[in-house]
């Protein structure tokens, strides 16, 4: 009876495809073709995980029949497949429902952690050279010699104090240094600030910035602050920052080094 | 099309939408809105504005205004399919880099999976294990998304994987039926100009298409006895609308026409005396059909 029936359907909508008839009877014709088709070819595992990306194609008002035919001619006879594309039109529809839902915390320790350099403990070791520059080096604490201070202090949300050192033999010059941070922007801004209470101004000090990507100099402004714009979040690691403080007294033996 | 791109109206639309939704992930909101635009008048769509007739265009019923002189439903349900297409790419691309944005993509998608499975199991500690679960199968299956602009399908797809007692579950699953219009096939006609026989052709062979679809209508409502899977066969079948134009007539999603449809035809295929009417209609056509 299966067979029989399905050849006459074959037949009829093969005689519905031309003809006066053929345009008005489109709807009768797609019937009996969809009717006539035997069991289905291929297996559900093989169109369960076109789903997802059919759905995202025909909610979007494309043509799937003509993107997806096999899986489109699947879900017409596959009773277990058009429940899971149903059920998963519900499921996105209660996604998009409006209205609050607290949410609890949730456990993500299985995704992968990325060192962020903003949140790394970064060590400064300082060291007076000669001439009365200073210069403060910041790494991550990997090196079990290293010398220094932690150093990290919240500032603001976006800023964060990265080194304070007092030099009591460079006349107590006071070296500052903060990184902010511009949300969205794997990029910084490096403040250095450079005062003494010996000091009538402080203006005019040299400080170098010295990175992967190179040195760049400036001066310090009658507020003592001399900014470094746009340096990459990744270069603070190994940066080096070189301030010319003051002439170096004759009693300060070189390399003696800065406190916190 | 110059007047489209520049439809303030759309890109702000989209922007409330966005506002609404709360995905933060989105950063230049304005850009995100205008490229959303761009894509619709790409894919022909039309805006029209609220009251104005609109031409045909691919989606042909999709720009109909409104009753209320509102942009159509269907035009505002399209809008919103696109917006979520364009944030799942982001938040698919978002999800894969390690660091804060991994991080917020995942309390945005976290956000969404929740609300699904709280509407379905109407349990906070139950829907939070299967969101857990569903995270953890999400990420190690991350790489087999085969399309990032169906990322939050796939995500619901594996939510829905995660439960193994998923379809019976929550009582709310009944609230997010959408609101069915009965329609009639007269109606369709007029909205759409479609006579239901080839004009210009001759008394005889309209007379005929009526009396077949008359009777193939009469069938498919003897045999299909829910509402929503009969109107939609008819439309489909006796007037061989496609599912988008049913979505557009019936203000459905089309992916939710699409299962209604299937829906009917496997209840058809599975009824014998259903299959000998139908037999019984196509052979009295006879050679005059060819």
């Amino acid at each position: 009876m299966g067979i029989d029936w399905q050849e006459s359907f074959k037949s009829a909508a093969h005689r519905l495809r031309r003809g006066p008839l053929a345009g008005p009877l489109k709807g009768l014709r797609d019937l009996a073709e969809s009717l006539s088709e035997g069991e289905r070819a291929e297996e559900c595992h093989e169109i369960e995980p076109l789903l997802p990306e059919v759905l995202a194609h025909e909610a979007a008002g494309e043509d799937v029949d003509t993107l997806y035919p096999q899986v489109m001619r699947h879900l017409e006879r596959c009773p277990a497949c058009l429940e899971r594309y149903a059920g998963l039109v519900e499921d996105m529809e209660l996604g998009r429902s409006e209205g609050k839902v607290a949410v609890p915390k949730f456990d993500l320790s299985f995704l992968p952690q990325k060192p962020d350099l903003w949140q790394l403990a970064l060590e400064v070791q300082a060291q007076i050279v000669e001439a009365g520059r200073v210069w403060l080096e910041f790494f991550r604490p990997l090196q079990p010699a290293a010398q220094g201070v932690p150093v990290l202090g919240e500032v603001q949300a976006d800023r964060r104090m990265l080194a304070s050192m007092v030099f009591p033999k460079l006349q107590g010059a006071g070296v500052t240094v903060e990184v902010e941070r511009h949300p969205g922007e794997e990029q910084c801004t490096v403040h250095v600030r450079v005062d003494s209470p010996e000091w009538e101004r402080p203006e005019g000090r040299p400080v170098q910035l010295i990175t992967a990507a190179g040195t760049r100099e400036t001066a310090t402004d009658p507020l003592g602050r001399a900014d470094f714009a746009a340096v990459p979040l990744a270069d603070l690691d190994g940066m080096r920052v070189q301030v010319t403080v003051a002439p170096l007294r004759s009693e300060d033996p070189p390399g003696s080094e800065g406190s916190g | 099309m110059g007047e489209q791109l520049s439809d303030e109206c759309c890109v702000e639309r989209c922007f409330r939408f966005l506002l609404r939704r709360d995905w933060q992930l989105v950063e230049d909101r304005q850009s995100f809105c205008r490229d959303i635009c761009v894509e619709l008048v790409a894919e022909s769509l039309s805006i029209p504005r609220a009251g104005e007739g609109s031409p045909r265009c691919t989606g042909q019923l999709v720009n109909q205004p409104h009753p209320s002189g509102e942009r159509s439903a269907q035009w505002e349900r399209l809008l919103q399919r696109k917006i979520e297409r364009q944030y799942s790419r982001i938040l698919y691309r978002s999800g894969q880099e390690a660091g804060t944005a991994q991080e917020r993509a995942f309390a945005e998608l976290i956000a969404y999976l929740y609300r699904i499975a709280y509407c379905r199991l109407g349990d906070q500690d139950a829907a939070r294990d299967l969101v857990q679960t569903a995270l953890e199968k999400l990420w190690r299956g991350y790489d087999t998304c085969r399309a990032p602009e169906s990322f939050l399908a796939f995500a619901a797809a594996i939510l829905r994987n995660a439960s193994s007692d998923w379809a019976d579950a929550g009582p709310q699953k009944r609230t997010v039926e959408g609101k069915f219009i009965e329609m009639s096939l007269q109606g369709y006609q007029e909205e759409t100009g479609q006579e239901p026989a080839v004009a210009g052709e001759d008394q005889t062979v309209q007379a005929e298409v009526r009396d077949i679809q008359r009777r193939l209508a009469g069938l498919l409502r003897e045999h299909l006895s829910k509402p929503n899977e009969q109107t939609v066969a008819i439309l489909s079948f006796v007037h061989g609308m496609p599912p988008r134009d049913i979505a557009a007539v019936l203000e459905l999603p089309p992916e939710r026409v699409r299962v209604h449809k299937n829906r009917a035809l496997q209840r058809l295929l599975q009824d014998a005396v259903f299959i000998e009417e139908l037999r019984k209609l196509l052979g009295s056509g006879g050679d005059r059909w060819a």
